[in-house]
């Protein structure tokens, strides 16, 4: 009687069997059946219930404020009903417990359900609270971390009582040489992996959104720093799941070598982006932010991944390019230590145009620009004169490389309004001729034709 | 979406009240849940039985489930809270208390249980308050194991044990209140009186304290508390004898081999037999199965306790048999012989005693008495007064030696 029983790591289709056979043998019982039939009305009466309120007060007051047109209090009073549900189904929980109790009948699914709808409650509050201080920005968040944690405990309290949980966990799914796997191992590791992919992104968002601000420091930077973080976090949920699944390095080793042929050969395309996507990261060769030429084609990084690189054209049409890409091919970066570009305009003007009044109305107009920096300053260059125009080259400084077309299409704009303000004439293709001598005989002619 | 879910939920209301207002039928038929503790070994036995019965009936389904037996107690209790208990556990019969007063296990009149085809021995190890909880399946009665290499015939009285031991052929055993109360009858009345009430008046405990007081000095006498030590030590074959109970036989099969030891009754007194206590492994039933559910386990309760099946355990698995209608023979069952032989003196501890709490005191006498903290007669004292206190007793109810102190209540 002393001797510890050793209760192996039975068959998963087994123990499943087992386990359909023990719940179809449990809820034959009254005492089961009575608590499940409870649960369901305790639904039924907390979802109904509110409704019913609801066409009672809209009988009671037809005439009441539109949503939109609320004010801030019944906004939050509005918030607070979202907590009916919850509130309802505990009282009303709690009451059959009483009632339960008081007849000698076990009630502890009632018990485990109660705690389930303490849970909800506080998840709603949560969620009323994040709401209404951060808006749907909290969106994401709730769906990718608040949502999959409260079903997690959810679970957790449903399942953790029950005699049977250890024995499905303990179950073997793959069983081969020292690799073991067992179900409660693989759902450990996919928990573990997911808390931390969510908590890598979660991080990831945050320092975008706060540190720039802080830190006045270049966007790319902050960008690569979050990446990196996020990545970090990622690597350190995978070893955890790996540990969590069983694996110890000899099984990696094994795994790893039996996968090295196939992976050498079907994903080497994707370890070769991977490791340039590491590569980037850590040499800063490319950064989130820069300006790019690649193909003729100029484009914003927008993020770096570890396996591509988004870019964004001036069509604001988003390009994902394998980041192997930038590692064997020949890229021009615009903005590699900074991002000042020189911007090159050439024009001309008729050759009677007196060129120190054109270099100061063209120097003083580009300056207007919003993004023509001052310092380094525009310079206007005469570039010669023909029988007809002067030819001027100038040269502004401008700190967004991207926007070079539309920047140079605003400055023509703005010289053409200069000139003609200050009346000079910008050069055209037309030829003017300076007769001297026989404009007489010309004018007798044309009166004897009937021409003027 | 509500209304899709309300709808739902009215259906499964539906189906709820279905299940709930069912009638059952004559035949016997449902789903029954069993719960043991025993190993995979035991565990397979345990199913092919269970397989016959499934032949026999085939409109039963039963599900077995093995767990761990450290947590089988706490996990029935958690369970039974929820309604979620099995309709039969194979547990100690020292549970029963507990469980009877949580209100998890059903109790049986005793003109109710006689009504059933049960031919079992020892029903008072599962009796409570006038009720039966369960049926007897195993005996687990402490017996002498000796080494065949080392000893030729075991001792039948203290004094030649000792005398063996003092020659060379030593014996091991734990000196605590469950695994050494053997000794107490073998030199007075024992520690219950007939209707189940602890007495020490002529005992045999302070004699039986006195004896292993000067025993543990002799050089072949080894007191321990490390059980797992003392079955190193005999199955290496350095002690020539260890008491303990049928679970070990399995260990010491698989150590020393079948042939290589023997068991036999513990030698016995000036004043009689030795009388071990006596943990009965017994089929408990759960107090709030269905009326179709409670059919079935009891019948099932009965299939397992018949002679067919006590056989079957006896012979796969050296269960001692609780079912009285099973011959042990010695010649072919050697050492369940010995242990069944044994269980005829042995001591049903009554259920109305907290046996945790008589355990811990009792416990407590051995220790203080054997480091000599206290004269054994003290320490009985001791054992009566505390007893008395912790199980509320008046000094009607438990009659000291003479020279004891009177009780305190506390």
């Amino acid at each position: 009687m002393d001797e510890e029983t050793l209760v192996q790591g039975e068959s998963l289709a087994k123990i499943l069997q087992d386990q359909l056979r023990t719940a179809l043998a449990q809820i034959s019982r009254p005492v089961i059946q009575w608590q499940l039939l409870t649960i369901i009305l305790i639904l039924l009466v907390a979802w109904l219930l509110p409704e019913a309120v609801r066409k009672w007060l809209d009988r009671r007051n037809p005439n009441r404020a539109p949503k939109e047109s609320q004010t801030r209090w019944r906004r939050w009073v509005a918030q607070i009903y979202q907590l009916y549900t919850p509130i309802t189904s505990l009282v009303l929980t709690y009451v059959a417990i009483w009632l339960f109790e008081r007849g000698g009948y076990p009630n502890g699914i009632l018990q485990d359900i109660g705690a389930v709808f303490w849970l909800w409650l506080a998840y709603r509050a949560l969620l009323m609270i994040l709401y209404a201080r951060f808006g749907q920005a909290v969106h994401p968040y709730h769906s990718r971390i608040l949502t999959p944690l409260f079903l997690l405990l959810v679970f957790r309290l449903l399942t953790g009582n029950l005699a049977t949980t250890s024995l499905v966990a303990d179950a073997t799914l793959i069983d081969f040489t020292n690799l073991s796997v067992t179900v409660g191992g693989l759902f450990s590791a996919v928990v573990l992996f997911y808390l931390f992919f969510v908590a890598g992104w979660a991080l990831e968002e945050i320092l975008n959104r706060r540190l720039p601000d802080r830190l006045e420091t270049k966007p790319g930077l902050v960008q690569t720093v979050s990446t990196m973080t996020r990545y970090v976090i990622t690597g350190l949920g995978i070893i955890l799941a790996f540990g969590a699944l069983g694996l110890d390095a000899t099984s990696l080793a094994i795994i790893a070598g039996g996968l090295s042929v196939g992976i050498g050969i079907g994903l080497r395309d994707i370890i070769a982006n991977f490791f340039s996507g590491l590569l980037l990261l850590f040499e800063q060769t490319l950064r989130p932010g820069d300006v790019i030429e690649l193909d003729g084609r100029v484009s914003e990084v927008e993020k770096i991944s570890l396996r591509a690189t988004t870019v964004r054209t001036r069509d604001n049409v988003n390009i994902i390019i394998p980041n192997a890409t930038f590692t064997t091919e020949k890229v021009t970066t615009l903005t590699k230590e900074e991002r000042l570009v020189r911007n090159v305009l050439s024009f001309s003007v008729r050759q009677d145009s007196d060129p120190h009044q054109v270099r100061q109305v063209v120097e003083e107009t580009v300056l207007n620009h919003a993004w023509v920096l001052d310092d380094p300053a525009p310079s206007l260059r005469f570039d010669g004169y023909d029988d007809a125009n002067l030819f001027f080259i100038l040269k502004v400084w401008v700190d967004h490389p991207e926007r070079r077309g539309r920047i140079k299409s605003d400055l023509f704009y703005m010289i053409w309004d200069a000139l003609a303000e200050h009346g000079i004439e910008v050069a055209d293709d037309q030829l003017d001729l300076n007769l001297r001598r026989g404009w007489e005989k010309l004018q007798k002619d044309q009166e004897q034709s009937g021409k003027v | 979406m509500r209304k899709q879910l309300i709808t739902i939920l009215l259906l499964l209301l539906v189906l709820s009240s279905c299940q709930v207002f069912r009638q059952s039928d004559d035949e016997l038929s449902g789903r029954v849940v069993l719960w043991h503790g025993w190993t995979p070994e035991e565990t397979a036995i345990l199913e092919e039985a269970l397989d016959e019965f499934r032949e026999i009936h085939p409109q039963v389904t039963v599900a077995s489930l093995a767990l761990p037996r450290s947590e089988l107690l706490e996990q029935y209790k958690q369970s039974a809270d929820d309604g979620l208990a099995p309709d039969l556990l194979l547990g100690s019969s020292d549970w029963v208390r507990k469980l009877a007063d949580d209100g998890l296990i059903r109790g049986f009149e005793n003109d109710e249980f006689s009504d059933l085809r049960l031919e079992t021995g020892k029903l008072e190890a599962t009796k409570y308050q006038d009720k039966v909880y369960g049926v007897p399946l195993s005996l687990y009665p402490r017996a002498l194991y000796y080494n065949k290499g080392l000893v030729d015939t075991p001792p039948t009285t203290l004094d030649g044990l000792l005398d063996q031991a003092t020659e060379g052929e030593e014996v091991a055993f734990v000196p605590r209140f469950e695994e050494a109360y053997w000794g107490i009858q073998a030199f007075g009345e024992g520690l219950f009186d007939e209707e189940g009430n602890p007495t020490l008046v002529d005992s045999g405990f302070a004699k039986w304290l006195e004896w292993l007081n000067n025993a543990q000095n002799e050089p072949g006498v080894i007191l321990s508390a490390d059980d797992t030590v003392l079955l190193d030590l005999f199955s290496q074959g350095r002690v020539a004898y260890y008491v303990a109970d049928p679970g070990k036989q399995a260990i010491l099969k698989e150590v020393m081999g079948e042939e290589a030891f023997g068991v036999a009754p513990l030698p016995s007194g000036p004043e009689g037999s030795a009388g071990p206590l006596l943990p009965v492994e017994s089929i408990i039933f759960y107090l709030f199965s269905s009326q179709e559910q409670a059919r079935t386990a009891i019948a099932l309760a009965e299939f397992l306790a018949n002679q067919q099946q006590a056989n079957r355990f006896m012979r796969e698995l050296d269960r001692v048999p609780a079912n009285p209608g099973v011959r042990v023979d010695s010649r072919i069952y050697p050492n369940v012989s010995g242990f069944s032989r044994q269980a005829r003196t042995a001591v049903i501890p009554p259920n109305e005693l907290a046996w945790e709490e008589l355990v811990a005191v009792g416990n407590r006498a051995y220790i203080s008495a054997l480091s000599g903290i206290l004269t054994p007669a003290e320490a009985v004292c001791r054992f009566g007064q505390e007893l008395a206190v912790l199980q509320d007793l008046s000094e009607d109810e438990m009659r000291l030696p003479a020279g004891c102190a009177p009780i305190e209540a506390e």
